[in-house]
């Protein structure tokens, strides 16, 4: 963001929301899950970015916002557990694609969603912004404040897990 | 090298050719691209990033209200709001309040939904929305992510909220598409109105409005009479080439690698969604290239 302006700027304020808000929230939703309102906690983050927007840069605003997801404000409160959806029904699979992509597609799926599930936070939160959402790992370890090499670790980590559960699949 | 190091590699992007080529025979490589695949679906609900941005200025403005109250007035409130939200608690049963309704689809498939007031949306491979029930008979409104056609019925104002835009009507059909990189509205009957990132403007029937990275495009008395992918046939009138590969991928629920084409080059035509092997022909034949299926993967490039 190539502002000088304010934080406190109601414009600067909102290009801001607009530009890590969706960012935010898929963070916050592969680290608490659905159960875990990850909109709401989004929004939380972003109210004290408001709050605290004289003392905050715009060029800080980002690392400023995912500290604030990633620490204790939301230690506070009662967990459910981490729950991930997934898209269901694979139905109407093409017939001339190889046997393998259909083959007990939601039993895979079902054990897929539980190993994820089952992953510690930092790995799949690592995992899933690299593999679902397409992230960079330089990308990664700019928003989470980790070195390189630790974004690279928890993803193999993680991927050495997966395998282990998923087991024949 | 073992299994460990071709895994961090193919993780970090960084196996050579003949490396890449051995580590497609093995099994870890068959069961890591699976789950690559299958992690496309576990995304969160769709983003409603106006509806998100109002509540935070409304949780910010709260707060500062609160901090100049006298205590005692904010006391007094907070036991008003406990003895309603346990009254509320006991009368929730009765009425079903602020359902989400999310509806889902996969690679291949589409589904068909009829809204509350027998408006009819038909979703696309890949694609989600979420909509209040609850709040439906007061505002008509649509979170979108990815390909969705409505035929609407006429009433109070009908919105579909993407990523990219917002499309207001009234009662008409037309299908609204926000993909990465490509965004489009078709209108197929009344008036659609659109507002992306560039000046609202007005789509009659058969026009489109289109908007990919670069460009915004308008066009009038373009199109066909109804979407073709409602007959399980994909087809495009001067599509960029990436997003005509990434609708094949959607629909077949593959990856397709790209080799030294411009993904740019434009593409008119069609592909069928039920024989891959002619979409692929479809696609490629009148754009010059080679398309080759092995085992691992599907390719398309330029050349023999």
């Amino acid at each position: 963001m190539n502002d000088n302006r304010h934080v406190c700027d109601d414009s600067v304020f909102r290009k801001i929301f607009e530009t890590y808000s969706r960012d935010l929230y898929n963070f916050l939703y592969y680290k608490y899950g659905s159960e875990n309102n990850p909109e709401d906690l989004m929004q939380e983050a972003f109210a004290r970015l408001w709050a605290n927007c004289s003392k905050v840069s715009p060029e800080k605003a980002k690392s400023f916002l995912f500290t604030v997801a990633n620490n204790q404000m939301l230690n506070d409160l009662a967990r459910k557990k981490t729950v991930l959806n997934y898209q269901k029904e694979h139905t109407d699979v093409p017939t001339d694609v190889s046997p393998h992509y259909v083959l007990e597609e939601t039993e895979y799926m079902e054990r897929l969603k539980q190993a994820l599930e089952d992953l510690p936070e930092d790995q799949r939160v690592t995992f899933m912004m690299n593999r679902a959402e397409g992230l960079k790992h330089r990308e990664i370890a700019e928003r989470l404040g980790i070195s390189q090499k630790a974004v690279e670790k928890r993803i193999y980590k993680a991927v050495e897990r997966l395998q282990e559960k998923l087991g024949k699949f | 090298m073992n299994n460990r190091d071709y895994i961090e590699k193919w993780l970090a992007g960084t196996l050579a050719d003949h490396e890449r080529d051995q580590f497609v025979k093995t099994d870890a490589f068959q069961s890591l691209q699976r789950m690559d695949r299958a992690l496309k679906n576990f995304q969160p609900a769709p983003l409603d990033i106006h509806a998100s941005f109002e509540k935070v200025k409304a949780r910010t403005s709260r707060k500062a209200r609160v901090l100049a109250i006298d205590w005692r007035v904010v006391y007094r409130i907070a036991a008003v709001l406990l003895m309603g939200s346990i009254i509320f608690y006991f009368l929730k049963d009765y009425f079903s309040l602020d359902q989400n309704v999310q509806y889902a689809t996969a690679a291949g498939e589409t589904r068909q939904v009829t809204l509350p007031d027998k408006s009819v949306m038909t979703l696309n491979a890949m694609s989600s929305v979420s909509f209040s029930a609850d709040r439906w008979s007061r505002e008509r409104k649509i979170v979108l992510d990815g390909e969705a056609y409505f035929d609407v019925e006429k009433g109070k104002s009908f919105q579909v909220i993407t990523p990219r835009g917002q499309v207001t009507v009234l009662g008409t059909r037309f299908t609204v598409k926000d993909r990465p990189g490509f965004y489009e509205v078709v209108c197929y009957e009344g008036r659609v109105e659109v507002k992306g990132s560039g000046e609202t403007v007005q789509l009659a029937r058969q026009d489109y409005y289109r908007e990919s990275d670069k460009s915004i495009t308008q066009a009038v008395f373009a199109t066909e009479a109804l979407p073709a992918w409602l007959n399980r046939e994909s087809s495009f009138q001067s599509v960029p080439l990436f997003e005509v590969v990434h609708e094949l991928e959607r629909q077949y629920g593959i990856v397709v690698k790209l080799e030294h084409v411009d993904t740019l080059q434009r593409y008119t035509g069609k592909f069928p969604h039920k024989d891959l092997t002619t979409a692929l022909q479809a696609i490629s034949l009148p754009l010059n290239l080679t398309y080759k299926i092995t085992d691992s993967e599907i390719r398309i490039f330029h050349g023999e």
